[in-house]
């Protein structure tokens, strides 16, 4: 699945002119995630307070082909990336990486910042339940970017003791720039053949409207 | 190889503060210790130094009669030395709990089914076979410790290393924990503050004193 969406995102990347052809790999990933469609929508919406920058300044620069191409072509690969591997924890990622041969440093990395932002994520959490249970109302004021200030503080020096723990790990674990896993790599499956023949289908397509 | 941890003379300084000066120890071979002291006092540090994840300021350390000057001259005895952090969220590398608990046996070129008959046995004994399809982050205090602890034992270490194995677990896990490494015929260091649990399982406890280590019982 990853090789089919990588694929796919990489053609539309190189892509000058958006055709509906592209659409039903998209819409099946949608239906793929239909019992996440609200995490994935959330996450689009996220991702689109980013691009909704790009298209602005591009419309100041008075391109408006340009600016509906960068909203179509990220949205498009951002919504099938996010809709195919929503289920998908980082691990199981970096796995299918480590399968595809991809350098084994460049998988470390991948999966260690990944488990680092986790951490990261687990600490802002912790951090706002405290905030909550002591009472804090966020006002205008400076107190209030005073704590969020020193929630920053602590968040860097949060990071900087995660990666000595998990260094450390790694060390009484034998790590060796590998992951490993007791599952079977399974079969491909009836949904990934079918994202593989829609894959096809708009290369098709995509060749014959040429 | 019998096992033995010898400290002669060792001093620990931790970001230039002296925590331990001149100390000696010795772990015989299935000897159970324990050092316990305040919070802060250093028992963490120590035990890094007697797992090769801190360097020692002076003295000489001997791990299985092998004497150990840098880290990377403790790497041959890695997996012979089994280390429980005192936070079992810095034990975890992998998401579910049986692929965090081979993790180690595969790394260290296991064959996978071999490795995952061994991640089986150490999870019945440990009685927790019923969290091995599990996500680790979703487990209770008490279950963390003892998978962290699976993840440990499933490599059969010569000489464990453990930081305060009680901390934040109830009166019954802490009895479980108490039985399960009773039962181990291994050499063990414990760091704790837990002085009943401290006084059950250990043949002799050390406490830490002015910089020194100082035998109580």
């Amino acid at each position: 699945m990853l090789v089919i969406v990588c694929i796919y995102s990489f053609f539309i990347s190189l892509q000058t002119t958006i055709f509906v052809s592209f659409l039903p790999l998209c819409l099946f990933s949608l239906y793929y995630a239909k019992y996440n469609l609200a995490q994935v929508v959330k996450r689009v919406l996220l991702f689109n307070i980013f691009i909704i920058f790009v298209v602005i300044s591009t419309l100041i620069a008075g391109n408006l082909e340009l600016a509906l191409l960068v909203f179509i072509r990220s949205n498009l690969i951002f919504i099938t990336l996010t809709a195919f591997f929503c289920k998908t924890d980082m691990f199981q990622i970096a796995l299918a990486m480590q399968i595809l041969r991809l350098p084994r440093v460049f998988v470390s990395v991948f999966y260690l910042s990944a488990k680092a932002i986790f951490l990261l994520k687990m600490e802002l959490k912790r951090f706002i339940k405290t905030l909550k249970v002591r009472g804090f109302q966020a006002k205008t004021s400076l107190f209030s970017y005073q704590i969020y200030s020193n929630f920053f503080g602590l968040l860097i020096i949060k990071s900087f003791q995660n990666a000595n723990s998990i260094q450390k790990m790694l060390l009484i674990k034998g790590f060796n720039d590998r992951l490993f896993s007791l599952s079977e790599t399974k079969q491909i499956s009836m949904q990934e053949w079918l994202t593989l023949l829609l894959l096809c289908t708009s290369f098709l397509s995509y060749g014959a409207l040429l | 190889m019998s096992c033995s941890l010898d400290l002669k003379n060792v001093s620990v300084a931790n970001e230039g503060v002296i925590l331990f000066e001149n100390i000696s120890l010795h772990v015989g071979h299935k000897e159970k210790i324990a050092i316990v002291g305040a919070n802060g006092c250093g028992k963490t540090t120590l035990l890094e130094v007697l797992a090769g994840l801190r360097e020692k300021t002076s003295g000489r350390l001997e791990l299985f009669h092998h004497t150990i000057e840098k880290k990377s001259d403790y790497q041959p005895f890695r997996s012979m030395v089994g280390y429980l952090f005192q936070d079992s969220n810095d034990q975890f590398l992998c998401p579910i709990v049986k692929d965090d608990i081979a993790f180690s046996l595969l790394a260290r070129g296991m064959q996978k089914s071999m490795a995952a008959k061994r991640v089986a046995m150490i999870l019945e004994d440990l009685h927790i076979t019923h969290l091995s399809e599990k996500v680790v982050y979703s487990l209770s205090g008490g279950e963390k410790k003892l998978v962290a602890l699976a993840g440990v034992l499933v490599c059969e270490p010569k000489l464990l290393l453990l930081d305060e194995p009680t901390n934040a677990l109830d009166e019954l896990m802490q009895t479980r924990l108490t039985q399960i490494l009773l039962e181990l015929e291994k050499s063990i260091v414990v760091v704790s503050h837990d002085k009943d649990f401290v006084k059950e399982f250990s043949q002799s406890i050390y406490t830490v004193k002015e910089r020194s280590l100082v035998r109580i019982a």
